[in-house]
């Protein structure tokens, strides 16, 4: 066990028998600042969702509402807020505790697709944009994108789970890859 | 990275233009009094003598202007329509798919035989996914059809014309002059045209009980 003090683990954890995806959470969130950073991602990526999907107006009043129409929206992005600060914090402590240089590709697409679709069930003004620059294949996307709102925050969701199991992989391999006197 | 671009545009499109194109602006912007709206055309509810007028530039494919419908504009119309202080008027900035211009051509026709809000109300009840054929020619005709009192024949002509064609662009023309590029965008103004307040989103109430209150109170 003495091998131990050269991973990135806590002094007190353990990780006999458990599971890499709890584990990797346990090691990252018992620090404060990454349960500090990824709660500032989480609300700041909810706030400019709700902003996006015109539930939170700034103008000519700040008021915050949500129709019935906009839940299953709402509750979607709020899961990829929360999963999206979880995989960005773990992103950030695997770069600066591990050696192991991380390519975590499925973290790029789920944040650049639920931003996308967020932003484009509101984007009269997103299709205005793609027409002026695109013209016709602009309407064709921002309707594709419009209509597909849902199915894309769940790709993004799944996308985000997927890059937490990455991530929490590499933060495990890079546990066992620090013992020197590992069984393989 | 285009994402980011997007992000920041739409920042820049939702929150930056109501500033400029807001009250201190008021000499840039085109007066739109209420009886020279009616006199051209545009649907309105309300009546004429309301001291306010809003109009709600909208497409009949857009989710959040059907969002618009049936959260917001019933409460406007109770509290304020009805009680005579607002007159609601439509004009159509259908930019959201490539069905959206027969839409908003059917819909004058129907303001033709005074039947505009009847159609207006059937089309957002029935919405669909953008450009998924539900408002295609025939299903453009099918809903006519279910208007009662609708003479179907002079539908049909003023429909298969387009009639209104040069009408709606010029709608679109006023819509871009004002900045408008999402729908719904609202113009809120007395009714001679002056003081005028924009507006861009699906607003709830509470939005527009601040500004019709302020402009009601300022007399």
């Amino acid at each position: 066990m003495s091998e131990r003090k050269k991973t990135t683990l806590p002094p007190s954890s353990s990780s006999k028998g458990q599971n890499p995806l709890i584990l990797s959470f346990q090691i990252v969130f018992s620090k404060l600042v990454y349960i500090v950073f990824a709660a500032s991602i989480a609300i700041a990526f909810s706030i400019i969702s709700s902003i996006f999907d015109q539930l939170l107006f700034f103008y000519p009043i700040l008021v915050f509402y949500l129709p019935s129409d906009a839940i299953v929206g709402f509750i979607l992005a709020n899961i990829i807020a929360v999963l999206l600060g979880i995989v960005v914090s773990m992103n950030v402590y695997v770069f600066r505790h591990s050696k192991i240089k991380i390519r975590n590709t499925s973290l790029l697409s789920a944040s650049s697709l639920s931003v996308l679709s967020s932003i484009c069930v509101s984007c009269s003004s997103l299709g205005f944009f793609l027409i002026s620059v695109l013209g016709t294949v602009g309407v064709t996307v921002s309707a594709f994108v419009s209509n597909y709102q849902t199915p894309l925050r769940l790709l993004s969701i799944a996308l985000l789970i997927w890059a937490y199991y990455s991530v929490s992989n590499k933060l495990t391999k890079s546990c066992v890859n620090s013992y020197p006197n590992s069984s393989k | 990275m285009a994402s980011l671009l997007v992000f920041v545009y739409e920042i820049y499109a939702s929150y930056f233009h109501t500033d400029t194109y807001g009250q201190n602006s008021n000499e840039k912007i085109k007066a739109l009094p209420l009886q020279d709206l009616i006199r051209n055309g545009s649907p309105f509810q309300g009546k004429v003598s309301a001291p306010i007028t809003v109009i709600d530039f909208s497409d009949f494919q857009c989710y959040l202007c059907n969002r618009f419908v049936k959260n917001t504009e019933p409460l406007v119309n109770q509290s304020y329509i009805q009680t005579g202080k607002v007159a609601l008027v439509f004009n159509h900035l259908p930019n959201r798919g490539f069905d959206s211009m027969g839409a908003a051509l059917a819909a004058q026709c129907t303001n033709d035989q005074g039947k505009f809000w009847q159609f207006h109300n059937l089309l957002y009840s029935n919405q669909k996914a953008i450009d998924s054929g539900w408002v295609s020619k025939e299903n453009l005709k099918n809903f006519a059809s279910q208007i009662p009192g609708l003479d179907i024949k002079r539908f049909d002509r003023c429909f298969d014309s387009e009639k209104y064609k040069s009408f709606v662009q010029k709608d679109i023309e006023l819509a871009l002059s004002f900045g408008f590029k999402e729908t719904p965008s609202f113009i809120v103004e007395n009714s001679n045209g002056s003081s005028q307040e924009t507006m861009s989103g699906a607003l709830p109430f509470e939005s527009f009980k601040a500004v019709i209150d302020k402009k009601i109170s300022a007399g």
